[in-house]
């Protein structure tokens, strides 16, 4: 019996490891593809009057601190004023939120809140009612604390004008990155994540992830597959597999730039990550299988379909294998090759920033040109625990979410007052 | 209908053009030597590093008490030579210390992550510093005697693993810099060099405070040792020294004639 008990040991030990290196070889993939393959263009060249109607679907759920940031970027930007309308939709505020957007729907025409007081709280919820208002086809979704660019819509838009598109996701920028060293951190992940990421997947025709925010997709899509569920934490990450499994496309526009507020304490960063994992592996158990059946999806999508579904399952896995090798070591099992995959697997997953692994990161910032940011890749090495214990506990949630089949209750990110005054210099 | 008078190019999807010839070159003329060369002589080395622990540990312990074990390690190329050293056991007092100290630091650090609900970085890798060495020390309260390792046997098996950390260090700082290296092959060598070197240092000097605490201070530190303050802090010197590289590519790429290696299409 104990032997058997080492054996299933050291094979799920081995199993990590090999977990590991295809993750690191999908990274090395992404990461050369990105600093010396010939980039896919977005449609940037495109240049025509006819631009869609496009209708902005802002949820929001307590957001006094900041909901005018967005809502005055969003008035000066560079859209015909009569071929766009914005929609915030109020989900069951108790602050100011609901006399804030009346005032702004008074000044202008082009604003038309929704006030929800339903029951059934959350994003998907929202959207699904302001889908039903919406005169556009191309709806577009910014979180309330985000600052959208200038030329931002447009650059959204012309993706709609290719038929095979169903979403397209444009780059998220922190804005409050000067604040402390977890702000700073962060910047680093999004940068890694978006610049080398998310462009390496679009260039590869894999699946560049659509977020959920600074983001579009084709109502008419939603409308006819259901809506957005409102059982799913993870929208975004639902509306991604949704496309792909029925034949559309999702693109990314690398230079189409929005600006966010991460968080700025480490309560709120682990309270977003967690339910982000949580979302993102109850996906994971709803897609895996029709990904891997789908006969509108090329073997490509197919394969990164299956390894970015499971990316928020790594670090659970990663932790048993953890806690496997301390039993191993304490039965008097540590081998020099199970030595040997130990270093391996820290090696290949440590520095992970939040799946963006350092080198990953350096080639993101080396392509933007940021100087000095990348002395804190060391800071990083630290961060793969804190995503390990937190990540870890979403994964558990989303297996208690199967099993118990609860209702997902919605929370949403902290906003810090300190940055609604906050400029963004725009040129 | 507008015309376009302006074409507008941003780093969005900015790249360079690898030097394929280049890092073959750097990757066939200076990696794989590397690791060739070290894998003929790593038992020489670990001999010599053996040799040099147990004339420091000597200092502390009688020299008599002292010997140089040799164990197998990979096939063709030999096994690894390592410091054979008497076992520090603890008593059932230090045991009791270690345990009260550990419950109340892991107190402490579970109390923190409940206050700063989902805990911060140093606190869960010190939470799990601290896991792993409770157990430890039950271990050492209720099954002292069925302790798999003696400090000879944690002494060969850290010499592999610190073996094992150089050759895959030449591999991973071979790959890292060779690939996603942009300098000037000179520039690629010395940063590889640079790594290596730093990494032997570091082994060896780690290799002797580890059997020194063990052999002097107590066997009871060695999962926590082995475990918490190894691999992990090898990798970041790593990325340190990947760090400070990348910044001056980062320089060198956004000034004078680095910009013009970037391709805008």
């Amino acid at each position: 019996m104990a032997l058997v008990i080492i054996g299933v040991l050291k094979v799920y030990f081995v199993l990590t490891v090999i977990i590991m290196l295809i993750y690191t070889v999908r990274h090395i993939v992404f990461s050369y593809n990105r600093i010396f393959g010939r980039q896919r263009m977005y449609y940037g060249d495109i240049f025509d009057n006819e631009l869609p109607f496009v209708s902005v679907l802002i949820p929001m759920h307590n957001e006094e601190q900041v909901l005018q940031n967005v809502l005055d970027s969003l008035l000066e930007i560079n859209y015909a004023k009569d071929r766009y309308e914005i929609i915030p939709i109020n989900d069951n505020s108790s602050d100011a939120t609901a006399q804030m957007l009346d005032e702004y729907k008074k000044k202008y025409s082009i604003i038309r809140p929704i006030h929800r007081n339903s029951e059934e709280r959350g994003k998907p919820a929202s959207l699904n009612d302001g889908m039903q208002l919406a005169k556009g086809e191309i709806i577009v979704v910014f979180d309330a604390d985000y600052r959208p660019s200038k030329d931002l819509l447009r650059q959204l838009a012309l993706a709609f004008l290719d038929p095979e598109v169903g979403a397209v996701m444009g780059r998220v920028i922190p804005y409050n990155t000067n604040r402390n060293w977890l702000t700073r951190l962060l910047n680093l992940e999004r940068s890694g994540g978006y610049q080398a990421d998310q462009q390496a997947r679009y260039n590869l025709k894999t699946i560049p992830q659509y977020g959920g925010t600074v983001g579009g997709f084709r109502k008419s899509i939603m409308l006819q597959t259901g809506g957005f569920n409102p059982r799913v934490l993870a929208e975004d990450t639902e509306l991604t597999f949704r496309l792909y499994v029925n034949g559309w496309k999702v693109l990314y526009a690398n230079a189409a730039e929005c600006y966010e507020e991460v968080p700025e304490t480490w309560e709120v960063r682990a309270q977003q990550v967690r339910r982000w994992s949580r979302g993102h592996n109850g996906v994971m158990f709803r897609y895996f299988l029709p990904v891997i059946l789908s006969k509108q999806m090329t073997l490509r999508e197919k394969l990164d379909g299956v390894l970015l579904l499971a990316v928020y399952a790594v670090p659970f896995i990663f932790a048993l294998a953890l806690i496997d090798s301390v039993a191993l070591f304490f039965l008097g099992e540590m081998s020099v090759l199970a030595g040997w995959w130990v270093i391996l697997f820290l090696g290949v997953y440590n520095c992970y920033g939040n799946f963006a692994p350092f080198y990953e990161i350096a080639t993101a910032l080396l392509v933007d040109g940021t100087e000095d940011e990348v002395l804190l890749l060391p800071l990083i090495t630290f961060n793969f625990y804190y995503y390990l214990w937190n990540i870890g506990l979403g994964f558990l949630d989303a297996v208690s979410d199967l099993i118990t089949r609860r209702n997902v209750e919605w929370e949403k990110t902290e906003r810090f007052e300190n940055n609604h005054g906050m400029k963004v210099e725009q040129y | 209908m507008q015309k376009k008078t302006q074409i507008y190019y941003s780093r969005s999807y900015r790249h360079l053009e690898p030097n394929s010839r280049e890092q073959l070159v750097f990757l066939l003329m200076c990696v794989l030597p590397c690791l060739i060369l070290f894998c003929t002589y790593y038992s020489e080395l670990s001999f010599q590093l053996a040799v040099l622990v147990k004339m420091e540990i000597s200092n502390f312990i009688q020299e008599s008490f002292l010997g140089i074990g040799y164990g197998d390690f990979l096939p063709v190329f030999g096994g690894v030579y390592f410091i054979d050293i008497p076992s520090k056991t603890p008593s059932f007092h230090e045991v009791v210390i270690n345990l009260a100290a550990t419950l109340l630091l892991l107190s402490m650090c579970f109390f923190s992550t409940k206050i700063r609900k989902g805990g911060t970085p140093l606190s869960i890798y010190f939470a799990i510093t601290l896991l792993i060495h409770l157990i430890a020390c039950i271990y050492f309260m209720f099954a002292k005697e069925f302790y798999p390792y003696s400090a000879t046997q944690y002494s060969e098996l850290y010499m592999k693993q610190q073996v094992s950390i150089w050759l895959a260090f030449i591999v991973l700082a071979g790959l890292i810099i060779g690939v996603f290296g942009y300098a000037s092959l000179t520039g690629k060598i010395a940063a590889f060099l640079g790594i290596m070197v730093y990494s032997f240092i570091f082994g060896c000097i780690r290799y002797l405070v580890f059997m020194l605490i063990i052999s002097t201070v107590s066997i009871i530190y060695m999962a926590t040792l082995f475990f918490t303050l190894g691999p992990l802090f090898d990798f970041i010197y790593l990325v340190c020294f990947y760090g400070i590289y990348i910044n001056s590519q980062i320089k060198r790429f956004d000034r004078g004639e680095g910009r013009l290696k970037w391709h805008w299409l």
